[in-house]
């Protein structure tokens, strides 16, 4: 995996005034730390780290610039990245932990589902995506960026579990071993359901109210 | 209809609606969302349209999560009632939505437009502008 440079400015605490002003200059605040060493409170380019997440994904190694000769460089991982739930290309923090190239580290990494299952094609099953992605161990350059899941085997009621991942040497497997990946399972029939269930409900509407109504006037004594 | 099988009090204060959405404003269980983009009450009735329309467009080829449940009784005096005499009956439940909060969950719709379609469907039974949202790939150290 190659480190990806990113140019990062230090950056003072700030109130929340402040850190808008900065988002609005384009700039996104961040913070490094870890590796026993003072966290320090930076800033980065909002749009080339954006370039950098959408082209590589959240599991980057970067190269972290703290002046612009290069010579300060850090090498840090994407720890947390804020977003504002409505505008979700607008990032609103970062977080970078530092890392060593020679230790284990714990990562997320997304899962893909290769085939199309034999209960889906054949039969009326529905896949089932239960875990999207695993936490392994292993070393920061031997990161891959997805591991496949081949599904095309599964039957209606099949199911594939974490031990059941055929994973490298290198990856320890650090997510539940018994969590459950996928599933194919059956969609009931939608239309008698829906006819059932509207009739039953339509009692219970007018059921529970009166209940409670009692039940609350004996509680409260009124005045 | 979702309304809650039992409940502490059956009548409540109306509220506010302030702010953003802060919990459920990303997709956990499908690939494809309805995100909320104003706040509102939306009702058990609306609710329940909504699955209906998107149920019956995917037919059989995928899965429907509701991720918001009406939990709030909202109640309404009889017409031609003098002011006074105490808060009026429960008639109906609402969920108190937030802009941002993923309403809808669409899973294992074998393309994005029959997704797209059905969350279109959806959204018009609802009384707010809404937002399809897709699944973003994570990642991360979290040692």
């Amino acid at each position: 995996m190659e480190h990806i440079a990113l140019q990062a400015e230090p950056r003072e605490p700030m109130s929340k005034g402040g850190l808008k002003a900065l988002r609005r200059g384009g700039k996104v605040p961040a913070v490094v730390y870890g590796r026993g060493k003072e966290n320090q409170n930076l800033q980065v380019d909002g749009r080339r780290l954006n370039q950098i997440l959408t082209a590589e994904g959240s599991n980057v190694l970067l190269n972290l610039q703290l002046d612009a000769a290069g010579s300060g460089a850090e090498t840090v991982m994407l720890r947390e990245i804020q977003r504002n739930p409505i505008l979700r290309e607008e990032i609103l923090h970062v977080d970078f932990i530092r890392i060593s190239m020679t230790d284990r580290i714990e990562v997320e990494v997304p899962l893909t589902f290769t085939g199309d299952p034999v209960g889906v094609s054949d039969e009326d099953g529905v896949l089932e995506i239960l875990l999207r992605e695993i936490t392994i161990k292993c070393l920061p350059a031997e990161i891959p960026e997805h591991i496949e899941v081949d599904v095309s085997a599964l039957n209606i009621g099949d199911s594939i579990n974490a031990r059941d991942l055929q994973l490298d040497e290198n990856l320890e497997l650090v997510t539940d071993p018994d969590e459950l990946l996928v599933q194919v399972s059956v969609i009931a029939e939608e239309e008698e359901e829906e006819i059932e269930e509207e009739e039953e409900l339509e009692e219970a509407v007018e059921e529970l109210p009166e209940e409670e109504e009692a039940a609350q006037e004996e509680e409260e004594p009124t005045s | 209809m979702l309304m809650p099988k039992r409940v502490k009090y059956r009548r409540q204060h109306r509220g506010r609606m302030k702010g953003i959405s802060k919990a459920g404003n990303e997709i956990q269980y499908g690939e494809y969302g309805l995100q909320a983009l104003e706040p509102a009450w939306i009702t058990s009735q609306q609710i329940e349209a909504a699955r209906i329309a998107m149920t019956r467009f995917i037919k059989r080829g995928g899965k429907v999560w509701i991720r918001i449940f009406p939990d709030k009784p909202v109640t309404e005096k009889p017409a031609e009632t003098r002011m006074g005499k105490g808060k009026g009956s429960p008639e109906y439940w609402v969920a108190v939505v937030k802009p941002g909060r993923i309403m809808f969950e669409l899973g294992g719709v074998d393309e994005e437009d029959i997704a797209r379609e059905a969350l279109r469907l959806g959204s018009h039974k609802l009384p707010i502008k809404t937002k399809i949202v897709v699944r973003e790939e994570s990642g991360g150290v979290s040692e």
